[in-house]
């Protein structure tokens, strides 16, 4: 049995991550919109519909196995294969491949118009948004980060796409959903691709290094802007509010903004996002005693094995719920305090 | 000893090991070993010494920039984010950039490294990989102690005009050993050598670089991917078919021993990852054979199993590291 003063202290521990959270969600610009970025995952859906009783249940990992099926993956194999989003859908492309006898981009295409198809039925059948979208909705964020490539959020909320074709590079870093409403936009981004156009779509690994590619070049231009032509980094904070007033891409979000990832899981082998939170942080460190230091917080329910989160990496600050309904609760509230 | 994830079709998993390492009938060994730092710690264990595995290296240069046991244990497991919270404190000790934190601490551990190498000369079991006569052995780790346990070794650095640019030079760099019957071991390092620190690639943005290295240079594209270097290297004369460690990586039976494969290690499952894919899609040609040869774990979870069958990966399993090494010395005598 835990004593009291241990049990006081992860209390206490909570509390400073909760007061915390209440602080970065409240940062607002001059028009009412909140600064922070919640970066949101599988999880969002999951919980959207675990008290769902329609008929729409369908989760992403019921898509996948049955596209499995089609690629004669049995469900035996299925249960057995790598939990990890990147080293399934290789897996998927892999056996859609030999199955079919095609080549890989092909076969990586075919799958991906696949789940074009289930995941625009799925958006389609949303005739009742579903709390938990209806309430992230109607809460003013600036942005948004999604890394589903369904886009259940933004259809409930009456989105509107933008394709953001005007900017040169891979389209996957200015296509994004705008959500307006009462005058309020939020944008909703998808660095792993949407479900408008399975050509976005870059889940498995082969895209991690065209990806990668494409972040380090964007970064030579953020810096650029971040220096001012000068030898040394301006306060984050700065650049970001800078950078809000014309935003084209989620790249600069990563970099600038506070963020709150909220279920989500960051796997070690999601290679794209750990270098940007890796160089977040190394961005970050002649600032560290200063305000202007953006945090970068972590939501997840105690007793979640996240083996990658151990230690803290990147200044990521983790804060621990008993369970996924308090955990959603606590952003919830932390927003509408 | 038993075995991995395959239907046994060997007596047992040293056969198979031996098999997979057997030399042909002029005694040089088609198969490529790829040895992590398994190796360097059996090395040491034979002589009766100690060793570090990359983590314990990381331990030492913590130990060096001055950092407490007890704030190092706070850090994070994967070594890639180890690695970037020590640059990260480095530097603010130092109030110097990342950058540079980084370069210092690159230069500490290849310094160490170089200091192992030294002490490390002529131990047996390196003397012994050497003398199996492998056309070409992959080495995960930085340090040269496999060459430089024979004296016959000379180093072969990339083109000078490498179409790659800096960061692909340790797709060319190798050590060359030398054999009384002629033939000649060629020993990579495709995480960089402690030959020149710069080559060394630690830290999420060399990691970044040397990742889009390997799939331009898989495509055939030189380096004019970075913004910066576009201009500079457009006219650049270009030097082709030196020898490089992916094609051997890519096209040549493997047998990985002494390799922990963790996920954090970008280049390496990238490569493994492309030859997979390059099998899977040309389905004509012969599969070489890759093998794993670790220790089976106490825990039930099948991670790394699950990752080396999608993969195509035979594991072959012993009871402990001394079984799998006693196998792995066998084999190659």
């Amino acid at each position: 049995m835990q004593s009291p003063e241990k049990h006081n202290n992860r209390h206490e521990l909570k509390q400073d991550g909760i007061d915390l959270l209440r602080k970065v969600l409240g940062l607002k610009n001059k028009w009412g919109a909140r600064l922070a970025v919640p970066v949101v995952g599988d999880g969002l859906n999951i919980q959207a519909l675990r008290n769902e009783r329609s008929r729409n249940r369908d989760s992403w990992e019921s898509i996948l196995r049955r596209i499995g099926q089609k690629a004669g993956i049995s469900e035996s194999e299925f249960r057995r294969a790598p939990q990890s989003p990147p080293l399934l859908w290789d897996m998927l492309v892999q056996r859609h491949a030999s199955h079919t006898k095609t080549d890989l981009n092909d076969a990586d295409l075919e799958l991906g118009k696949r789940v074009t198809v289930d995941l625009s039925r799925l958006e389609q059948g949303l005739t009742v948004l579903l709390p938990i979208y209806r309430r992230l909705g109607s809460i003013w964020f600036e942005n948004v980060i999604s890394f589903n490539v369904d886009r259940r959020l933004a259809v409930g909320n009456g989105a509107t796409f933008v394709l953001g074709d005007e900017y040169s590079g891979a389209s996957v870093f200015y296509r994004h959903d705008l959500v307006v409403r009462d005058g309020c936009a939020t944008r909703i981004w998808y660095p792993y691709g949407d479900s408008k156009d399975p050509q976005t779509f870059c889940f498995g690994r082969r895209w991690h290094a065209d990806m990668v590619r494409n972040l380090e070049d964007y970064r030579t231009y953020l810096m650029l802007d971040w220096a001012e032509r000068g030898r040394t980094l301006r306060p984050p904070d700065i650049v970001y509010r800078e950078r809000l007033r014309s935003l084209v891409s989620w790249y600069d979000l990563f970099f600038l903004a506070p963020l709150v990832f909220i279920g989500v899981r960051l796997r070690l082998e999601a290679w794209p996002v750990w270098w940007l939170l890796h160089q977040r942080a190394r961005n970050f460190v002649p600032f560290e005693k200063e305000d202007s230091v953006p945090p970068t917080i972590y939501l997840k329910k105690k007793g979640e094995l996240c083996p990658e989160l151990t230690g803290g990496p990147c200044e990521i600050q983790i804060i621990e719920f008993e369970s996924h309904d308090e955990l959603w609760e606590a952003f919830f509230s932390a927003c509408e305090a | 000893m038993k075995r991995g994830f395959k239907t046994p079709t060997y007596p047992n998993v040293a056969d198979e090991l031996r098999t997979a390492l057997q030399p042909d009938e002029r005694g040089i060994r088609a198969s490529v070993p790829v040895f992590g730092s398994g190796l360097n710690i059996q090395a040491a264990n034979i002589q009766g010494q100690t060793e570090d595995d990359w983590s314990g290296l990381l331990a030492r240069i913590a130990a060096a920039i001055g950092l407490s046991e007890r704030v190092l244990e706070g850090l994070p497991l994967s070594n890639l984010a180890r690695w970037e919270s020590l640059l990260r404190l480095w530097a603010r000790t130092k109030c110097v950039e990342p950058y540079k934190a980084e370069n210092q601490l690159q230069k500490l551990a290849c310094e160490h490294l170089r200091n192992c190498e030294q002490t490390a000369a002529g131990w047996q079991l390196y003397r012994e990989v050497t003398d199996a006569r492998f056309l070409d052995i992959v080495s995960l780790n930085f340090d040269r102690r496999i060459a430089l346990s024979s004296k016959q070794t000379g180093f072969v650095n990339a083109p000078a005009n490498c179409r790659e640019g800096p960061q692909g030079e340790t797709l060319y760099r190798h050590d060359r050993i030398s054999h009384p019957s002629r033939s000649f071991t060629r020993v990579w390092y495709p995480h960089g050598d402690t030959k020149k620190f710069a080559t060394l690639k630690l830290g999420v943005r060399r990691y970044g670089f040397h990742l889009v290295t390997l799939e331009e240079s898989r495509r055939g594209f030189p380096d004019a991917w970075r913004v910066k270097r576009r201009e500079i290297m457009w006219d650049k004369p270009r030097i082709k078919n030196a020898p490089k460690w992916t094609d051997v990586f890519i096209s040549r039976p493997l047998v990985f021993i002494g390799c922990g494969l963790s996920l954090d290690e970008w280049a390496l499952w990238w490569m493994i990852r492309t030859r997979a894919f390059v099998v899977a899609g040309d389905g004509k040609k012969e599969t070489p054979k890759t093998i794993y040869v670790g220790v089976r774990k106490a825990s039930s979870n099948d991670a790394l199993g699950h990752i080396l069958r999608q993969h195509r990966i035979t594991a072959i399993e012993f009871d402990s590291f001394d079984d799998l090494w006693k196998a792995v010395r066998l084999a190659i005598s």
